[in-house]
């Protein structure tokens, strides 16, 4: 593939820039399929780089991988002088033997009075979303009920109107197709009450800023981000966790060197 | 240096301000325009400035300020920031649906209905020679199946509207039309015509966002397509069209093919 343009955009990474933000957030799938319909699109056109879609398989998806690289940094680049970003992080329980990538689109500082004109959860409904981000934070994963059960505690409009548990459980479901919660229906112990439910890469995500100052959420020493489903060390003196997939790849504690053990989906501090 | 890098560096200069402070004036001014833009509303001036805490700084720093949100939408979106002038106020064109950007980006079954049901009342529009009463087009609506006032079933037509339909609106198509369309959104202009002391009649034009954002020779090839037929069969609507967007008749068809 040939070299990056001077970092300049040009219409393939905007027309990159509008899908991730027209859908919010997209899975590491996703964009590999959009980059070979961007091949698609934009073959031949002057600064394209040459990718050759009926080539080997292997082949073919390095310079995909490259041009997604590309598509991402540059993009980043321009986000940057306006305070955005992409982000790229990782599902923290594994989907189908992969912990599946995922990229959304994040203002980098907050506005409160623009936040409010956005309309895709209501007031409540955020204050729902904060109420199980303080409970997963310590409990990990959690059943439908649980979190059905936290609506109880919700309610800031003036006449103290609460979620009911149908509008939570519609609430919840909304909240998992936005990619905010993941509901894993694989897990053994929980299968019959639909599967146990866990932060989603979107929330962590886009509310980096608001989980750090608001939540006593611990951060994998590995790649020193936030965990939520997290492996601890072992060792009875050593506080360190680890997102799984950081442990998978280096399976030992990095300050005692004691191995990490992952068993089932979370550990419970 | 581009030219926001220029601006940027004239407004650092001129108004004693950090590069912190200004970067963040300026990204709160683009949020604004992409949030405000979801609604399709038209963006006000001094919406946006209350919005962004503009109002507490040197009033002559709010249009450079908007100017340079607006330059990096352009360079980093690919979103063109549209003045209406007279009225201090702004939409978003989509530049990239020159490329037919449209075929990337995803939309509910919401959005589908509205832009599906806004093509459709532009493009009746367009064919009446640019103007329709409302009588009319709410006649033209009803006959789709997508309206009735309680009057269908004694014209002889079939009142039953599907609910999933209906649900689209919100209950209410003409609410839909007066309210999102033209008050809201901009996409039809309506105009209030007085024709004697006792009476007056209401028609519809295109509004100021379809006259930036939609082509009426590509609403036109759609017509064409519906009614699979040659542009010169509707031959008042294609002189005029071709005069308008000034493109001869080889133009046309070449601009056809390259669409397809």
């Amino acid at each position: 593939m040939g070299k990056r343009d001077g970092n300049k955009m040009r219409d393939w990474h905007r027309v990159f820039l509008q899908k991730v933000m027209s859908q919010g957030y997209m899975s590491g799938k996703e964009i590999f399929v959009f980059a070979m319909c961007l091949v698609e699109k934009f073959d031949g056109m002057p600064g394209f780089p040459k990718i050759n879609l009926g080539g080997a398989e292997d082949e073919k998806k390095a310079e995909l991988a490259e041009l997604i690289d590309d598509l991402y940094t540059t993009t980043n680049e321009a986000l940057e002088k306006i305070n955005f970003q992409i982000k790229r992080g990782c599902q923290e329980v594994k989907e189908d033997d992969t912990y599946e990538q995922c990229y959304a689109f994040v203002p980098l500082e907050e506005n409160q009075q623009i936040a409010k004109c956005q309309k895709i959860f209501s007031e409540q409904e955020l204050e729902y979303l904060k109420t199980i981000c303080h409970h997963l934070a310590t409990e990990k994963i959690a059943t439908e009920m649980k979190l059905i059960n936290l609506c109880m505690q919700v309610g800031i409009s003036a006449n103290r109107k609460k979620l009911s548990t149908i509008e939570a459980s519609r609430v919840v479901r909304s909240f998992v197709s936005h990619g905010y919660l993941v509901n894993n229906r694989k897990h053994s112990r929980a299968k019959s009450s639909g599967g146990t439910y866990h932060l989603g890469a979107r929330l962590i995500l886009e509310l980096e800023t608001w989980l750090k100052d608001n939540i006593e959420a611990d951060l994998c020493r590995a790649c020193k981000k936030v965990v939520f489903v997290s492996v601890e060390c072992p060792m009875k003196n050593c506080d360190n966790v680890y997102h799984r997939q950081c442990a998978e790849s280096k399976p030992k504690c990095r300050d005692c060197k004691q191995p990490l053990k992952i068993d089932g989906v979370a550990t419970k501090r | 240096m581009s030219q926001a890098a220029n601006l940027s560096k004239e407004l650092l200069n001129e108004y004693n301000i950090s590069n912190d402070d200004l970067q963040k004036m300026v990204s709160d001014a683009v949020t604004y325009f992409l949030v405000a833009d979801q609604k399709k509303s038209i963006i006000r001036k001094a919406d946006l400035v209350k919005a962004c805490d503009l109002t507490r700084r040197d009033r002559k720093l709010q249009d450079p300020i908007i100017k340079l949100a607006a330059l990096h939408l352009n360079n980093i979106f690919g979103i063109e920031v549209r003045d209406l002038s007279k009225t201090s106020t702004y939409i978003l064109v989509n530049k990239l649906s020159e490329i037919n950007v449209g075929e990337f980006l995803n939309w509910s079954d919401r959005e589908a209905a509205h832009m599906g049901l806004t093509f459709i009342i532009l493009a009746l529009i367009l064919m009446n020679n640019d103007r329709i009463n409302e009588e009319a087009l709410f006649d033209f609506l009803r006959t789709l199946g997508v309206y009735d006032d309680g009057t269908t079933h004694i014209r002889g037509g079939n009142p039953q509207i599907e609910e999933e339909v209906l649900e689209l609106f919100d209950g209410d198509l003409r609410k839909f039309v007066n309210e999102t369309l033209v008050s809201r959104q901009h996409y039809l202009k309506k105009e209030r015509v007085v024709q004697n002391e006792e009476s007056e009649q209401y028609f519809y034009l295109w509004g100021d966002r379809a006259e930036a954002e939609v082509k009426p020779s590509m609403v036109f090839k759609m017509v064409c397509g519906v009614f699979k037929c040659e542009p010169s069969m509707f031959k008042e609507q294609f002189d005029r069209i071709r005069q308008r967007e000034n493109l001869s008749e080889e133009d046309f068809a070449l601009q056809d093919q390259s669409d397809k």
